[in-house]
């Protein structure tokens, strides 16, 4: 074999292991580090919506900090809902809660309602879903501002909170009942918890994510 | 042994300063240097991956096959960042989002490969690691430098926001120099970017006239 042909061969193959070591370390390092990076990018995206999430409220606490662990049989059916409260001098002025319903078309539906202390629901928010893409995820506000429709909606306000179909006003889209329904009946027994309870759904129980 | 540090030191920090005398790296100086935190997480960054990458070149320059070292370069460099890159999303998720893409672009910082190409391939691992941290603390100091004097123009402050890089301790802990009405949003902008460093510059060739 000529010597420019060997060079050539030993040179391509020095480069293709000096690559294979290169790619192995950074494939190492990404899969240690994902979950990890996974939670401050969620927690860190979750932390600016709350901060949208009370239009007009004044607080002067720090949000993050008030997340208190509920859970009750009925509601939260064994699992623990993140409660947020917003204070203005010692008093509670806003709560944000992140709360979810199993009965979507596609499984769990992620929610995040926050409700004035008149017990009206200021913003919904859909964390996560895996509705039908082109028919359950239509209340997604990227597709349609259905969720605006619970702007200002309490139980005093809406004479049956359920959508159209069940004899409410929450309208919903023909051919995808399932998400609609379950979204406005979770948003609904929340808001009849949160009327029953009221402040005594902030329990004593810290939020593990808190340090 | 020791006049040689120290002369490898004046070297690195004043006689060939990269920016101000070898012009090198200007991109991401002249970008991320709107206000002294940010400028001081790319240096410390760009630091890092500094010194890592010499002291590695510096070890493997007797298995470095000559013909190819740009691309064993360029291939160790570009994997030292994605490193960084990936731990720094991890752990320092808001630093890194006000840094954006600058970290990637360290790679293509030419200190970093001149340093590796003129320095680390013909020294010690010890000696590299010294060019590489000196290097650090000239580029580190006019970064800061040129970060402050923009910062202290377009926003009337000094290190505000050192909490980012440092922990909420640091939350308040920064300079006013100008009332909020008094600031100069020039100075942020890209040309207050060229003015001031060319002021820097035009001061470092002053002090050094001979």
């Amino acid at each position: 074999m000529k010597p420019i042909v060997k060079g050539s061969i030993i040179t391509g193959l020095y480069l293709g292991i000096l690559t294979c070591i290169c790619m192995s370390i950074i494939v190492t390092v990404h899969e240690k580090t994902y979950e990890a990076y996974v939670k401050t990018a969620e927690k860190e995206r979750l932390n600016k919506q709350m901060a949208q999430m009370l239009p007009g409220i004044k607080y002067n606490n720090d949000l993050i900090k008030s997340c208190k662990l509920y859970s009750d049989e009925a509601l939260t059916n064994g699992e623990e809902y993140e409660f947020y409260t917003a204070y203005k001098k010692g008093r509670p002025v806003g709560y944000i809660i992140r709360s979810n319903t199993m009965k979507g078309y596609g499984g769990a539906i992620e929610l995040m309602t926050s409700i004035n202390a008149k017990g009206e629901i200021l913003e919904v928010v859909i964390v996560s879903q895996h509705e039908t893409p082109g028919l359950g995820d239509r209340v997604l506000p990227a597709n349609s501002n259905w969720l605006q429709e619970f702007k200002g909606a309490s139980l005093y306000n809406r004479k049956n909170f359920a959508i159209t179909k069940d004899g409410g006003d929450f309208t919903y889209v023909t051919g995808a009942t399932v998400t609609p329904r379950a979204i406005v009946n979770a948003e609904k027994s929340l808001l009849e918890y949160f009327s029953k309870k009221g402040n005594r759904m902030i329990s004593d129980k810290r939020c593990l994510t808190d340090e | 042994m020791f006049k040689e540090i120290v002369e490898l030191f004046k070297q690195d920090v004043w006689k060939n300063n990269t920016i101000l005398v070898q012009i090198l790296g200007l991109c991401p100086t002249l970008a991320v240097t709107t206000t002294a935190v940010t400028a001081l997480g790319l240096a410390l960054t760009t630091t890092i991956v500094l010194v890592i990458s010499n002291v590695t070149i510096s070890m493997c320059r007797r298995i470095i096959i000559p013909e190819v070292r740009i691309p064993s370069y360029i291939l160790i460099i570009s994997t030292l960042v994605a490193v960084i890159e990936i731990l720094m999303q991890t752990f320092m998720f808001t630093v890194y989002e006000s840094m954006g893409i600058f970290i990637s672009l360290i790679v293509t910082n030419c200190i970093i490969i001149s340093h590796a190409e003129a320095y680390a391939m013909k020294h010690t691992p010890f000696m590299s690691f010294l060019d590489a941290l000196f290097v650090g603390i000239g580029y580190t100091a006019i970064l800061i430098l040129v970060g402050s004097i923009r910062e202290a123009i377009g926003f009337g402050t000094v290190f505000q926001g050192l909490n980012k890089l440092f922990g909420e301790y640091f939350a308040d802990k920064y300079l006013v120099v100008l009332p909020a009405d008094k600031t100069l949003i020039f100075a942020i902008l890209p040309p207050g970017a060229f003015i001031t460093i060319a002021l820097i510059i035009a001061l470092r060739n002053f002090l050094s006239r001979s």
